[in-house]
């Protein structure tokens, strides 16, 4: 481990965290694991210059090469529940200034953005949207942007069944995962039409909002980055770096939609008479 | 959105204005959908009937009109008229005889059993086709009947229709849609048009990403459905999308 640790300090001025080799050497791992995992973490830093941490959300913008599209990866490493609502709030305040949708891929290690139009992003701009986030609370936020989402339509066929307003077995037969969620989507737009706090709704957007995310905690960390206890570094990198491979290949991915619908449908229909050279 | 000189696309609405005969034409209400999912399990709360009646209230403001068309399934059951069929007809027949409005039904696949309450309702029904000055209307679901008037336009419901325009994010936003198109009709070359369905429920079958040959009506299936233009219509707009054939890989 020693070896390995003194050619790292002499690449890159050594932000790999001290008594790492240590750390590593007091695990129950062979040798081959270690050094994987630490070669790992130094392809990130030779790649990329920084190594996120508790206190640093490393913020990656860069491309992918088959698609030439513009991925802005966010290293945070709070785990899921956290990421998920954090990542959410991102896409929401940029869709808000940019008047698009925005994909998004979350993962324990952090989340992407995929905007549909390459993003001029810099530090300043990333403090504002921080600032807007906290401003206008992490909770309103996500209620605003869940609507149509694929976690919404996922959790409701859940809630649903439970409530039964949908069955999963009926007559003796049981209903397909498919028709079940067909059903429950049907059952969202008649209740939405009736009130949108209609009992099962409402349900909905509590699980989300609690079982799913965990929305006290992802607060904290949006009041630290706030208040700069949790650092903002952004990088720019041609591909993206050893530690987002895995958060774009196996990420749950959904979309934050556009909210102002007739706005939407005519950038749409801009976009595909341009495509379509009509 | 003007289609020629007489027909009118209501901005936003799945609803199509003839001037000549002062008309409003609509397809596809379904109306007891609820009650029949509910029998099969599903516990849908009632949202059909209010949209449908909130749509032809924006339709009637401010035009004149003297019949409302609708070329077919105005209810839902085929094996029977149910009860929650027969209060929502009778809910819409009342809003409309208080207007002074004439129905005129063309009945469609779903209308089974409707004749036998037609003069209580106060609902015309034509068996297959029903002319009125140049225009035919059908329900779409069988070849269309032969007239001896003259016609110059052809509408049908029964495809449901809807665009979905795939987006790179990965989304799929779906449009109810018109169709317009030509097709030949008596030997002659005819005006197309399709409407959406009005149903709450029956967004549609996507158009452009399905397989030509999986298009229900028979009508549709002879006329090219590529060489179609889809309007779409919601959120207050109708837009011309272009053709379907244009329109099978595209995404923004």
């Amino acid at each position: 481990m020693a070896k390995q640790k003194k050619i790292v300090r002499a690449g890159s001025e050594g932000e790999i965290p001290e008594g790492v080799g240590d750390l590593l050497d007091s695990m129950p791992a062979d040798q081959n694991s270690k050094l994987a995992i630490y070669n790992y973490f130094v392809e990130q830093q030779l790649f990329a210059g920084h190594i996120p941490t508790n206190k640093l959300i490393l913020v990656e913008v860069t491309n992918d090469e088959e698609s030439g599209r513009e991925y802005i990866i966010f290293h945070s490493l709070f785990g899921r529940r956290i990421n998920d609502a954090i990542s959410r709030a991102f896409a929401a305040s940029l869709t808000e200034f940019l008047d698009m949708d925005i994909g998004i891929m979350v993962n324990d290690n952090g989340f992407v953005l995929i905007p549909e139009e390459e993003v001029k992003l810099n530090e300043k701009n990333l403090k504002k949207i921080v600032e807007e986030i906290c401003n206008v609370g992490l909770p309103q936020i996500i209620r605003a942007n869940l609507a149509g989402t694929e976690l919404m339509k996922r959790k409701f066929r859940h809630v649903a069944a439970r409530s039964f307003m949908i069955l999963r077995n009926y007559k003796g037969h049981k209903i397909s995962v498919k028709s079940q969620q067909f059903n429950s989507q049907l059952v969202f737009k008649a209740a939405e039409a009736i009130n949108p706090n209609f009992p099962v709704i409402k349900e909905t957007y509590r699980e989300i909002m609690d079982d799913v995310m965990d929305l006290p905690r992802a607060g904290l960390v949006m009041d630290a980055l706030k208040k700069g206890e949790i650092r903002i570094k952004l990088v720019k990198t041609p591909n993206p770096s050893p530690f987002s491979h895995n958060m774009i290949t196996f990420g749950q991915a959904d979309a934050v939609l556009m909210k102002d619908r007739h706005l939407h449908l005519q950038r749409l229909h801009k976009m595909v008479m341009k495509e379509i050279g009509g | 959105m003007l289609i020629g000189k007489d027909m009118e696309i209501l901005e936003g609405l799945p609803v199509l204005y003839i001037k000549s005969i002062k008309s409003l034409v609509v397809s596809d209400l379904h109306l007891g959908y609820e009650g029949g999912m509910i029998k099969s399990g599903i516990a849908i709360p009632k949202a059909n009937i209010k949209s449908i009646m909130e749509t032809l209230d924006k339709a009637f403001d401010g035009r004149k009109v003297e019949r409302l068309i609708v070329v077919g399934d105005i209810k839902n059951d085929f094996s029977s008229l149910n009860v929650e069929e027969l209060n929502e007809l009778g809910s819409i027949t009342r809003a409309l005889k208080e207007k002074e409005v004439l129905i005129d039904l063309v009945k469609g696949n779903h209308d089974n059993f409707i004749d036998g309450y037609s003069q209580s309702l106060g609902i015309r029904v034509h068996p297959s086709v029903f002319v009125l000055g140049d225009y035919l209307f059908a329900h779409g679901d069988k070849q269309l009947d032969k007239t001896d008037s003259p016609v110059s336009t052809v509408i049908i419901g029964h495809e449901h229709p809807s665009i979905g325009i795939r987006s790179k994010v990965g989304t799929v936003e779906r449009f109810r849609c018109f169709l317009t198109g030509k097709i030949s009709y008596s030997g002659r070359k005819t005006e197309l048009l399709v409407l959406p369905a009005m149903g709450y429920f029956e967004t549609g079958s996507d158009i452009n990403l399905h397989n030509k040959r999986r298009v229900m009506s028979p009508v549709l299936r002879k006329a090219d459905v590529d060489k179609m233009e889809a309007i779409a219509v919601g959120y207050g707009m109708a837009l011309n999308f272009g053709r379907i054939g244009d329109l099978r890989n595209v995404e923004v």
